[in-house]
């Protein structure tokens, strides 16, 4: 073989061994560790790989944030063209000439990205379903919880991954779709958008302002209580779930506090995470909420609830807490834990937001 | 020289490829082969199967979840298999539901080490369909939406109706609310005053939505006792277009006269 071809053909081994690898080579070395480990370490191991990944993200994030934003400079502005800002910063989201933000910088595949422009993780009625959990609609089992892990997880993909616009209408192949004209594909092309979300997928939400006007439309309501409760039955009734339900005992302090720095830290990366929390001494009475900001007051930390059983004038002042003391102590509550598909869905959403980041600004 | 630059920009495109090869099938081809080497303990192996069954539920992958947390339940090991029992029992539906439900029963039996009262109160309610007070909280809402469901299907309205609490509609969504109404309606008759679903009927009165159009049934109906055939036919139309979805209440919407 002449010397070019076989350099041609080393070349395509090694590259084609090594990207075959890129994937593998950090879950075989995981794999041997995990299995030389005593049977205590194994049993304790939680979700794993998703665990990792989020970490992994938390990581580079806290590294993107120790680096300044760069300003552009208005005469760089200037001299590239009428269409960028006058002043802009290259952070996530930013609408800056490549050649002065990054892609990098703009659409960064760190928690940054869930800091969206113009979106609160403050109840503000524009980021709510425009229906509540409906826990007294049983006349029996008055206060139950409903299906407010559904509600939950519902409410927070739209808010993370929906861009709404209303100045667009909704196509199919090059044609317009209205209620009027083409009700059936309408309905089902909102079905679509509604299972993108539900999937971690970062989509534009045409003909709509916001997910309260959204979710006031009949067509669309209808669609979103299945998903709730197909969401509530997907999460409820698992072994992790059951766990945190039977659990009605104080956590220990240690636990509790980690899970403290732990929703501290989700908060300021722009999350508002979902938890689901046992009352303390009374097991099975377990509710699902999100956390949309903290406080420290006083020797312990406030965490703010975006309670789905209340409208949000109802819970956007703090209304509905979770305190942790400085000494571990979780006020009223037996287990509170963030639940393992936190992670797995964060991982998803970071890559699908990056993606649709950068397409929209051509890179 | 430009053929070895255009080959390694190509194959670095592929390696991007490989490395997007989801976490789940690399995780599932280490295990494969630790699996396959034969040395590995079964306490151990045990929770290599948990773990994959944890991330395919994790990854919504019901199929993959169901087959590894059925591996680790058939392995004959002193760990504790409640959370493969208790997924999969969630997995499934029918008779495979009920079987698991009584096997993980006497599994329970036989380690009670790794039995609670939480458990018993929690399998009891899945055995028996009979709710505990203490359970109430959790499951009493998907309760009695299974028990109004059966109701409604046996056109025994006025239990169903009894179920609900007229205080508890107001912020529901859509769907309650038609529920209630047509019950009301089906119960009562004429004598309803107020509908629910009448604002949102206000509101959209074309949308392509089935409470708005059983609404309409049911307006029609309060304001003239009778029922406008046109607007059941819209109702019919709906369904028959969207198949998968419910139709009792559609069912229970012809027997209003």
């Amino acid at each position: 073989m002449k010397t070019k071809h076989k350099l041609i053909t080393m070349a395509f081994l090694v590259i084609f061994t090594v990207a075959w690898n890129q994937t593998g080579l950090g879950i075989s070395s995981a794999i041997k560790n995990i299995v030389s480990l005593p049977i205590d370490g194994i049993r304790s191991l939680g979700n794993w790989i998703t665990g990792d990944n989020y970490k992994a993200i938390n990581k580079k994030t806290a590294e993107a944030k120790k680096k300044a934003k760069a300003f552009c400079d208005l005469d760089k502005n200037k001299a590239i063209g009428d269409l960028e800002k006058v002043v802009c910063q290259c952070k996530a989201w930013a609408q800056c000439h490549k050649k002065l933000c990054s892609c990098d910088e703009m659409c960064p595949e760190t928690f940054e990205i869930f800091e969206r422009p113009k979106m609160s993780h403050v109840p503000d009625g524009n980021n709510c379903l425009a229906f509540e959990n409906s826990p007294e609609f049983f006349i029996k089992h008055p206060m139950t919880q409903g299906y407010c892990w559904g509600h939950a997880v519902v409410t927070q993909r739209f808010n993370r991954l929906a861009f709404f616009n209303k100045k667009k209408t909704p196509m199919k192949e090059g044609k317009i779709l209205t209620q009027k004209t083409t009700p059936k594909s309408w309905r089902d092309f909102y079905l679509g958008v509604i299972d993108k979300i539900i999937k971690n997928q970062a989509t534009e939400i045409p003909g709509f302002s916001s997910l309260n006007e959204f979710s006031a439309h009949p067509t669309i309501q209808e669609l979103l209580a299945s998903r709730v409760s197909k969401e509530w039955a997907n999460n409820a009734m698992t072994f992790e779930a059951l766990n945190v339900a039977m659990s009605a005992k104080p956590m220990k302090p240690a636990t509790a506090l980690s899970l403290a720095e732990n929703l501290k830290n989700r908060i300021d990366n722009h999350q508002s995470p979902l938890i689901v929390m046992t009352k303390r001494d009374a097991r099975f009475n377990t509710h699902v909420v999100l956390v949309y900001g903290y406080k420290e007051e006083k020797g312990k930390t406030i965490f703010c609830l975006n309670d789905n059983n209340y409208r949000a004038s109802e819970n956007n002042q703090c209304q509905h807490k979770l305190v942790i003391s400085s000494q571990g102590d979780i006020e009223g509550k037996g287990k509170v834990i963030i639940p393992s598909g936190e992670d797995l869905s964060s991982v998803k959403q970071v890559e699908s937001l990056a993606t649709y980041c950068r397409a929209g600004r051509g890179c | 020289m430009k053929t070895l630059i255009f080959i390694f920009s190509v194959l670095f495109s592929f390696s991007t490829l490989f490395a997007d090869e989801t976490s789940f099938k690399s995780l599932e081809k280490n295990v494969s082969e630790e699996v396959s080497k034969g040395t590995l303990p079964k306490d151990k192996l045990i929770h290599l199967y948990l773990l994959l069954g944890r991330e395919a539920l994790l990854e919504s992958d019901k199929e993959n979840a169901k087959k590894y947390y059925e591996l680790a339940q058939k392995i004959e090991v002193s760990e504790n298999k409640s959370e493969a029992y208790i997924n999969l029992i969630s997995l499934t539906k029918g008779e495979e539901r009920k079987k698991l439900i009584a096997d993980y029963s006497k599994y329970l039996e036989k380690n009670t080490e790794f039995s609670n009262k939480e458990l018993a109160t929690y399998l009891e309610y899945l055995k028996t369909g009979k709710i505990d007070e203490d359970l109430k909280p959790y499951l009493g809402f998907y309760d009695s939406a299974e028990k109004l469901a059966s109701l409604i299907k046996a056109k025994d309205y006025l239990s169903a109706y009894a179920l609900l609490n007229p205080k508890g509609i107001e912020r529901s969504a859509i769907p309650f609310k038609i529920t209630y109404d047509l019950l009301n309606v089906l119960v009562n008759k004429s004598v309803v005053k107020q509908l629910y679903c009448q604002e949102t009927l206000e509101k959209y009165p074309e949308a392509y939505s089935y409470s708005v159009k059983i609404c309409k049934v049911l307006s029609h109906y309060l304001k003239t006792k009778t029922v406008s055939k046109n607007d059941l036919l819209d109702v019919q139309k709906f369904y028959d277009d969207n198949p998968e979805e419910d139709k009792s209440l559609f069912i229970a919407l012809k027997d209003l006269k």
